[in-house]
């Protein structure tokens, strides 16, 4: 990980910032975090809590990070390539991010999709990845380095990730509601906490899905809407006697 | 014209009436768990409990459905797994259908599984789970009466003590002290919380 920090310090500090180093880094950390021991193992076949811990890393920590660490000096070239520049373009439209997020966050909550991949390694790899390509594909809308890519406006930001956070509320309700587990992957695991029933895992699941995994959401939320109040104070629309003027709100 | 429909009427419900179905007239079908067939009778034994008085499974059963385990306290995954669930299932379940049900425990390792070592164990699931704790001759004899194996001490990979291998599923006897239907490791607490409700209602 290390290695690769210094690396990837090394090749975009021409391009970029220091700060495109941390966030790499930081995004490295959290997919480690979310893979290895403890979260990585044990969600991967004990604890739904744990791998609720492992979504919100995967799908709401590390993509946001591994975007911001990309300068734009790296992706306005390849906004001008034939094949990146189309892909990339097409992948901040708003309507696909939410989409494919929202339907990987339903699929991979399903009781028989889960308990059918959770088995292999293989099948376990291929959740992960989709938690990842999904956070990737919703945040950049919002935070493409380059603003031809991330073409919302500031309301229209806070509104798509204000909506982002209703699908989620599905499959948490069921973890913390649900009567009895809904998943034989855990609900058969051998306790690790004697103290913890299958039934409480699932319901601390839920909440760590739904509560902890807003927080990444608001905070960019929380971001985008006090840099475009800081905007207006700094850049007050003109007045003119009798003339009422609107501001543009663009990021 | 009447005798002709009354006669119509009785051969269409005949084969209604021709489920197949155990001695007492349980029908199993559409449990969770395997059918057992035919039914075997409840087994004839008697081991100290975790108080230390004798309890005859045959006598303290009577009246109740009884659901019969073998495993032991050092049991990594299975034994603990099947009990919570069980456990699990009946706290969902109403008073009547609780007090309708026995849930007793055999261990197959009384070497480590004391009395105050089983009560303690089985106290993390449920209370009122009876513990027996006896001689291998009584367990085997009892474990082939119930068509299992017999449990098997192995040594563990890495030398730091043995394990049991024992049958993993769990034996339901219903009223009329007969198993229709065994439970292997695997039943999910939903499925043991319908069952039951459907054990309890049998004959």
């Amino acid at each position: 990980m290390a290695a690769l920090g210094v690396w990837y310090g090394r090749t975009v500090r021409r391009m970029g910032r220091w700060s495109h180093t941390l966030w790499f880094l930081l995004a490295l950390l959290s997919m480690w975090i979310a893979l290895d021991w403890p979260v990585g193992a044990l969600g991967a076949g004990y604890l739904a809590s744990f791998h609720a811990i492992s979504y919100v890393l995967l799908a709401l920590i590390a993509p946001p990070c591994l975007i911001l660490s990309v300068p734009e000096s790296v992706v306005r070239p390849a906004l001008a390539r034939p094949y990146w520049g189309p892909v990339l373009r097409y992948a901040g439209r708003w309507w696909l991010g939410l989409s494919v997020f929202d339907g990987v966050v339903l699929l991979t909550h399903v009781p028989a999709v889960v308990d059918s991949l959770m088995v292999s390694q293989v099948g376990a790899l291929v959740i992960d990845l989709s938690w990842v390509v999904g956070g990737v594909l919703l945040w950049w809308p919002v935070m493409a380095p380059a603003p031809e890519v991330a073409t919302l406006n500031r309301p229209m930001k806070l509104a798509y990730l204000f909506v982002s956070t209703l699908a989620p509320i599905i499959p948490s309700a069921f973890l913390t509601f649900a009567p009895y587990p809904l998943y034989a992957t855990y609900e058969l695991a051998p306790r690790i906490f004697s103290r913890l029933t299958a039934q409480q895992d699932q319901q601390v699941a839920g909440l760590i899905m739904k509560i902890i995994g807003d927080l990444p959401v608001w905070a960019g939320f929380g971001v985008i809407f006090f840099r475009w109040a800081r905007e207006g104070e700094l850049h007050p629309p003109p007045s003119y006697p009798g003339v009422v003027t609107r501001a543009t709100g663009n990021s | 014209m009447r005798l002709p429909t009354l006669l119509l009427a009785a051969l269409c419900a005949l084969p209604l009436a021709c489920k197949p179905a155990g001695a007492s007239g349980f029908n199993p079908d559409g449990l969770a768990g395997p059918r057992i067939d035919p039914p075997l009778p409840k087994p004839d034994f008697a081991l100290p409990a975790t108080d230390g008085k004798p309890f005859d499974f045959r006598k303290e059963t009577e009246g109740y459905v009884t659901l019969l385990f073998f495993g032991y306290t050092h049991c990594p995954d299975v034994c603990p797994v099947q009990m919570a669930n069980v456990s699990a299932a009946l706290s969902t379940l109403s008073p009547e259908i609780n007090n309708a049900v026995k849930v007793v425990f055999v261990t197959t390792d009384p070497e480590r599984d004391t009395p105050p070592v089983l009560r303690a164990w089985l106290n993390k699931f449920d209370p009122q789970f009876i513990g027996l704790i006896g001689d291998s001759a009584t367990v085997a004899r009892t474990s082939h009466a119930l068509h299992m194996p017999p449990p098997e001490r192995e040594a563990l990979p890495d030398g730091s003590g043995y394990g049991i291998g024992h049958a993993a599923f769990v034996v339901a006897f219903t009223r009329d002290n007969l198993a229709h239907v065994v439970y292997p490791f695997g039943i999910r607490q939903a499925d043991w919380a319908r069952d039951l409700k459907i054990l309890t209602r049998a004959p």
